[in-house]
């Protein structure tokens, strides 16, 4: 019983360790964990990083000059971009360069990425995919132990028991010495 | 992704206990530090507004935070399987900031990965963007042929191909 309460135990301390870190990030003590300011914030003004070197990126929603949308989950904002790469509005951008006191953004351009927004898709779309294999192989493979309260190997993965594989019993063998 | 399948398959031929669920894994280890993608579903800020508390989800894609996870999941697993389950994890998680490194950025400098101990960024010259198509098509040849090197050599001796259709049996 003791390694139930010392299981919980860590548990709990894990859970405590890590809720702390999320609040320590969003404090940003010792240091914000950001690459940089986070323009998407409507109330962080690139104004206020005068001189600072910083990297960002989002969708170009005009030209002349160039504007980037910088937008997270919930929040977005107009960003200039001075010395932007050769763009259309729609495609994304990730630049990198110097911001000036009125809020716009020297970028270098020979370190510019330009990108299709099907390319953010496809990036998208493949690491969802990547999830849902894994979500897939992780049912068949592992189980919920009730009794122990643990997630623990299949003995027998799923796709093998009801889709029945029996060529392949001759060759199976004890791989896993665990006892 | 498929780095960890393909480490996990070839470590298995070294070591004989790295069966058909272990894969998995070390593959779902490798995207462990994309957990910072539930901004997207509950943003931090929603957080914040709830509970009055200052929030953000980055220290998920910080070495720090990784290894928080890793010994969670490592303290899921049954007693006995802890080391084992926590070292494919911890490979996994190893595979997704080693490959990080690599990201073409055009700043040069990799995330403060080592966050909260410091902010020092990494100078990287990248070679891939996390929107190109080639590295999944690389990764995929190479898992498809760690994949077939697997099933040759467990037919040659007679043994469980570790993520073909043969049984893994997990002795209790």
């Amino acid at each position: 019983m003791a390694t139930a309460v010392g299981r919980v135990v860590a548990l709990g301390v894990c859970v405590l360790l890590l809720g702390g870190l999320f609040v320590l990030a969003g404090a940003g003590y010792p240091a914000p964990p950001n690459s940089g300011p986070d323009f998407a914030e409507p109330d962080v003004s690139p104004d206020d990083f005068a001189g600072e070197h910083v990297e960002t990126g989002g969708e170009v929603i005009a030209t002349d000059p160039v504007v980037i949308d910088v937008d997270d989950s919930t929040t977005t904002q107009g960003l200039p971009i001075e010395n932007a790469p050769d763009v259309r509005v729609g495609q994304e951008v990730i630049v990198d360069g110097t911001l000036t006191p009125d809020g716009t953004l020297i970028a270098n351009p020979d370190r510019a990425v330009a990108r299709e927004p099907w390319e953010t898709t496809y990036m998208y779309v493949i690491s969802a995919f990547a999830v849902l294999i894994i979500a897939g192989r992780g049912i068949d493979g592992w189980r919920l132990d009730r009794d122990m309260r643990t997630l623990t190997p299949r003995e027998t993965p799923l796709h093998q028991r009801y889709l029945g594989d029996h060529t392949a019993d001759s060759l199976t063998e004890q791989r896993d010495s665990d006892a | 992704m498929l780095v960890g399948y393909v480490i996990a398959v070839a470590l298995s031929w070294r070591y004989e206990w790295i069966a058909y669920p272990y894969v998995t894994l070390t593959m779902g280890a490798a995207i462990l530090p994309d957990l910072n993608r539930i901004e997207l579903a509950l943003p931090a800020s929603t957080i914040e507004t709830v509970l009055g508390i200052p929030w953000s989800w980055v220290p998920l894609h910080r070495v720090s935070g990784t290894l928080l996870i890793v010994c969670l999941g490592s303290l899921l697993a049954p007693t006995r399987l802890r080391r084992r389950v926590f070292a494919l994890l911890a490979v996994g998680a190893t595979s997704h900031y080693t490959l990080d490194l690599m990201l073409y950025k055009p700043s040069g400098l990799s995330g403060p990965f080592l966050w909260p101990l410091t902010d020092h960024r990494f100078a990287i010259e990248g070679i891939y963007l996390s929107s190109d198509r080639w590295p999944a098509l690389v990764m995929i040849t190479i898992a498809a042929a760690v994949w077939y090197l697997d099933r040759r050599r467990a037919r040659a001796n007679g043994e469980a191909s570790v993520d073909g259709s043969t049984t893994d049996n997990t002795a209790e």
